[in-house]
């Protein structure tokens, strides 16, 4: 645990109120939660990334996520000065001037100034370029008139931020000035909207020429439209949701399924998919490459939804009268509708990142050198075991690779839907204790080894072909030979079923070789799954029926949008599995690997239409290959059943 | 649906949009349309249709999301017959009285899911086999999500019998298709309110319903109520797990096209939302009829 991490877990511990605080939207809740605000503020975890002269201590930003995670985790009060904190105020250290930071945020700390957002407007939900209210220059400043709507913590707030129109411009998103006002100027009328929980959650906001000094405005007049979309990123980011109230609700449910033994084993699977959902999450927070803003927005919100809908079916009958359910499932609902609904999100990243309709070039993030060779072998030749060989990746584990360098191979390897006992032969069986002229045989690629490992691996993959078979059970490793084969559904290749020979050895080699074929076969997967999301973007670019490219309709962006989004949070999982080795890490890889797959197992098939199903497209190959892996080295049932026993 | 099934269902539509809000809509459904003797034989008073014709009733007030006496009334009314009461079912059937039937019992002597108990003026126990009518000891309203249904738990003392013979499995059953039909009528409606919502509502310069991915999910939804309402003609448990699970998606749905608001307390779609996740609780829920269906047909066991 960080210093950090230490110390804010403490002052949580002893500072968070036993009792809940009343609601936000009354007299009593609006004091209590400033008064609370203002101990955060004092203890200087108010805004701790925020420079030091505004309330903050410059810290990393890691310790935002880290922060996140101890608050949600010590259930603290939700946060009043939300809009502005995690909203407003990066906008403002990004585009406002030294005067407004040192004016606005200080105050914003101690939740002297609480802020509401003020965009939404009865005719501009989705469409936001369609703002109506307008600001007009008069002196010194500008008047606002209009109406606002949906405007979260307005009921209690003492400002906003908003935009509005101030030039008539050729497109929409021009002429647009973000302005911040007082909701309490002459002109301003709040008038509370209650929220289907009952609670007055948001309001409505009518303008009448409401006077604003020059200094209120953020950037340049005319150019609000960029800024709020820097803005936006935060809010459909890490910025306004970090993984603290994912892993923070997804705990509670292992712990409830735990207690109500009553109808968790038919949910048994849902739960571990949210634990598995929460921890994709977080691991992407800490990652190094940050996934669009849109991505990471859809998978919060449909998270959200989903844990606490399990919730609600595993409390059955008892869910009605579970508020810490209830409230948190109807919160969750609205995910899907704010920061941008999920609809326009998925346009969002089939437009820009997926380059649909418009090709934009490639989509993965950039490659390492070794996996990048590998790409090119691959790309430009047939790949056969010597070739495997010649460039290292047979030997991988003999050259003391690490499950990083191993993972990376193993990508590439799915990417190309290479066939083969891969993942025993290169991953695995390396890794047990045997002679050292067999694995030198391996790491050479003379020999080429497969093994059954009953239950995780029942058949041998290629035992038909192999050189060298090997029966492990429990701790004991056995040589064996093949026995009935059978023929798979990916062509060419055949389980056997084995027949036990000699015992060769046992011991602590095991358990570690097959995480590291489990954690191939995982690499295995997303490598696959992201080829089959490149070539369909491909094609949807280039194929057109009713006079445009298909992947202007929207049913085939969107679900191109959702294995982008699936991909990219299982990877995370992938690479955090691999730096600790942990089983239940390993387990949460490949479900989330092996789902992501399939998903764009589907959708490259659909959006393929009836050149996917030929033979000669190939589309096959990688559409069969993750059908099969997905279930092997540990069905999803048997890692998810895992991750519940490593967690309880 | 026959021609008399669609009259049925006119006349209950066209009553229920004029006096959907009124104390004396269930009066006037008994004594214009004799809603309440639907199931029940001429002899006692009723008209001796059939469970079907009172699920079209019942899908109709699912709609309008009423939550009014129909529900018990239907099984109240097959509890009566099966005791071979002949005192009480022509004025249940006349909407003179209000019965309330408590059948499910969790443990002995207490009962839940009670439904229309503070209208009605009869309370009844089912208890071994047995109908009897009962005064209830204590009575407690069971939380619930929906603010429009308020069942009740509650234990009985002093029985009167009234008459042996009557099968709590079949009054399980008729609850299920009852409700089921409820719930198929609420996802129809709310299928069709969000319809007209997204071809009125205009984002883009479009109505909102021109985007595609928003026609393809409605057109799933409408998939599923068709399905749905399949279902109530394969077994009870069958139409109770689909038919919840149906009004939830819908419903769902609702809320998300909707956009901000669905998100208010005005606007019905969360009432919607309520009611399918307080229905789906009601007589057991989904993943328990689930496993009574596995149990019954001796396939393998959710794993
Ligand atoms: C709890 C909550 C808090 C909020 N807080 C704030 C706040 O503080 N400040 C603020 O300014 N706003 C706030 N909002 C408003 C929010 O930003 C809007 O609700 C949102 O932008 C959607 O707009 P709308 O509700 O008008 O839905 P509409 O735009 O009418 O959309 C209705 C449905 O149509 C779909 N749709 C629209 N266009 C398309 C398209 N091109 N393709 C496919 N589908 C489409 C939508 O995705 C949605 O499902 C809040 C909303 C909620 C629910």
């Amino acid at each position: 645990m960080t210093p950090f991490r230490a110390e804010v877990r403490a002052w949580l511990a002893a500072n968070v109120p036993a009792a809940p605080l009343p609601r936000v939207d009354t007299p009593e809740g609006d004091l209590a939660h400033r008064t609370w605000e203002r101990r955060l503020a004092g203890a200087g975890l108010a805004a701790v990334c925020w420079p030091a002269e505004y309330g903050g201590r410059a810290a990393p930003p890691v310790h935002a996520i880290e922060f996140d995670e101890e608050y949600h985790a010590a259930g603290a009060p939700v946060r009043i000065g939300q809009n502005g904190l995690f909203l407003l105020a990066p906008t403002l250290l990004t585009h406002g001037t030294p005067e407004q930071c040192a004016r606005i945020l200080p105050p914003m700390a101690r939740a002297d100034e609480v802020w509401a957002q003020a965009w939404s407007e009865p005719q501009a939900g989705s469409d936001l370029a369609a703002i109506r209210s307008r600001a007009t220059r008069a002196d010194g400043g500008w008047l606002l008139s209009g109406q606002k709507t949906w405007s979260s913590r307005a009921v209690v707030a003492d400002r906003a931020f908003g935009l509005f129109r101030s030039a008539a411009g050729e497109r929409p998103h021009q002429g647009v000035t973000y302005l911040m006002f007082d909701l309490r100027a002459p002109g301003v009328t709040v008038r509370p909207i209650p929220q289907l929980d009952g609670t007055a959650g948001f309001a409505e906001i009518f303008l009448d020429d409401v006077f604003v000094p020059d200094e209120d405005v953020i950037g340049e007049p005319g150019d609000g439209w960029r800024i709020a979309m820097s803005t936006a990123g935060h809010e459909r980011g890490l910025s306004l949701r970090g993984p603290g109230r994912f892993l923070a609700a997804a705990d509670r449910l292992v712990r409830l399924t735990r207690m109500t033994r009553l109808s968790g084993d038919e949910y048994r699977d849902r739960v571990a998919d949210a634990w598995i959902g929460a921890r994709a999450y977080r691991a992407q927070a800490y990652a190094p490459t940050p996934v669009p803003p849109s991505a990471t927005k859809l998978f919060w919100s449909e998270l959200d939804v989903a844990l606490h809908e399990t919730a609600l079916d595993v409390l059955g009958p008892l869910a009605e009268i579970s508020p810490e359910w209830t409230d948190g499932y109807l919160f969750a609902l609205a995910g899907p509708i704010y920061a941008g609904t999920n609809e326009i999100q998925r346009d969002i990243l089939a437009k820009r990142v997926l380059g649909l309709p418009h090709p934009t070039g490639r989509t993965g993030p950039p490659q390492p050198p070794f996996a990048a060779m590998l790409h090119k072998m691959f790309t430009d030749r047939d790949v056969t075991w010597a070739a495997l060989a010649e460039a290292g990746v047979t030997g991988l584990i003999d050259d003391g690779a690490t499950p990083a360098d191993l993972i990376m191979a193993f990508e590439e390897l799915g990417h190309h839907a290479v066939p083969g006992p891969l993942a025993e032969s290169i991953a695995c069986v390396p890794a047990l204790d045997l002679p050292a002229e067999w694995r030198s045989g391996l790491a050479a690629g003379r020999t080429v080894a497969t093994l059954a490992a009953p239950p995780r691996l029942p058949y041998a993959a290629h035992g038909d072909t192999a050189d060298l078979i090997l029966l492990v059970t429990g701790e004991e490793i056995r040589a064996g030979r093949a026995g009935a084969v059978h023929e798979s559904m990916v062509a060419g290749r055949r389980l056997a079923e084995v027949v036990p020979g000699k015992v060769l050895g046992s011991g602590s080699s095991v358990p570690k070789a097959l995480e590291l074929g489990t954690l191939a076969c995982a690499a295995q997967l997303l490598g696959a799954g992201r080829a089959m999301l490149e070539m369909s973007v491909g094609y949807a670019r280039t194929r057109t029926q009713f006079g445009q490219p298909i992947g202007a309709f929207q049913a085939v962006r969107h679900r191109l949008a959702d294995v982008a989004v699936a991909l990219s949070f299982a990877e995370p999982l992938l690479h955090a599995a691999a730096a600790g080795l942990e089983e239940r890490d390993i387990s949460a890889a490949k479900v989330a690997c092996g789902e992501a797959a399939l998903r764009a197992a589907r959708a490259a098939l659909q959006v393929h239409g009836a050149i996917g199903y030929t033979r000669e497209h190939g589309l096959g190959r990688w559409l069969t290959l993750v059908r099969v892996l997905h279930q092997a080295w540990g069905t999803p049932a048997w890692h998810r059943r895992r991750i519940l026993e490593a967690i309880a | 649906m026959t021609s008399e099934h669609a009259a049925l269902r006119d006349s209950v539509r066209g009553l229920v949009t004029a006096h959907g809000g009124d104390d004396g809509l269930w009066a006037r459904l008994c004594r214009e349309i004799g809603v309440a003797g639907l199931t029940v034989p001429e002899r006692y008073g009723g008209s001796g249709a059939g469970l079907t014709e009172a699920m079209i009733v019942l899908e109709e007030l699912g709609r309008a999301l009423i939550a009014g006496p129909m529900l018990g009334t239907v099984l109240a009314t097959e509890a009566l017959l099966h005791a071979g009461d002949d005192t009480l079912l022509p004025a249940v059937c006349a909407g003179d009285r209000i019965v309330a039937l408590a059948w499910d019992s969790p443990a002995p002597g207490v009962f839940r899911d009670v439904l229309d108990l503070p209208e009605a003026d009869t309370l009844l126990v089912v208890t071994g086999g047995n109908l009897y009518e009962a005064n209830p000891s204590t009575v407690t309203m069971q939380p619930t999500l929906d603010p429009t249904r308020h069942p009740a738990s509650l234990s009985v003392d002093s029985l009167r019998l009234i008459g042996p013979g009557v099968p709590v499995e079949r009054l399980r059953d008729v609850a299920c298709l009852a409700l089921a039909a409820e719930q198929v009528g609420a996802a129809e409606r709310a299928l069709e309110l969000t319809v007209d919502h997204v071809k009125s509502r205009y984002q883009f310069g479009r109505p909102i319903g021109s985007f595609q991915v928003l026609q393809h999910r409605l057109a799933e939804l409408y998939v599923r109520v068709e399905a749905a309402r399949s279902a109530c003609a394969v077994s009870p448990a069958v139409a109770k797990i689909t038919c919840s699970e149906t009004l939830r998606a819908v419903a769902a749905d609702m809320v998300q096209m909707h956009g901000g608001l669905a998100i208010t307390w005005e606007h019905h779609a969360h009432l919607y939302l309520r009611r399918a996740w307080a229905s789906a609780e009601l007589f057991g829920s989904p993943a328990h009829h689930l496993a009574r269906l596995t149990a019954t047909h001796g396939s393998a066991p959710v794993a």
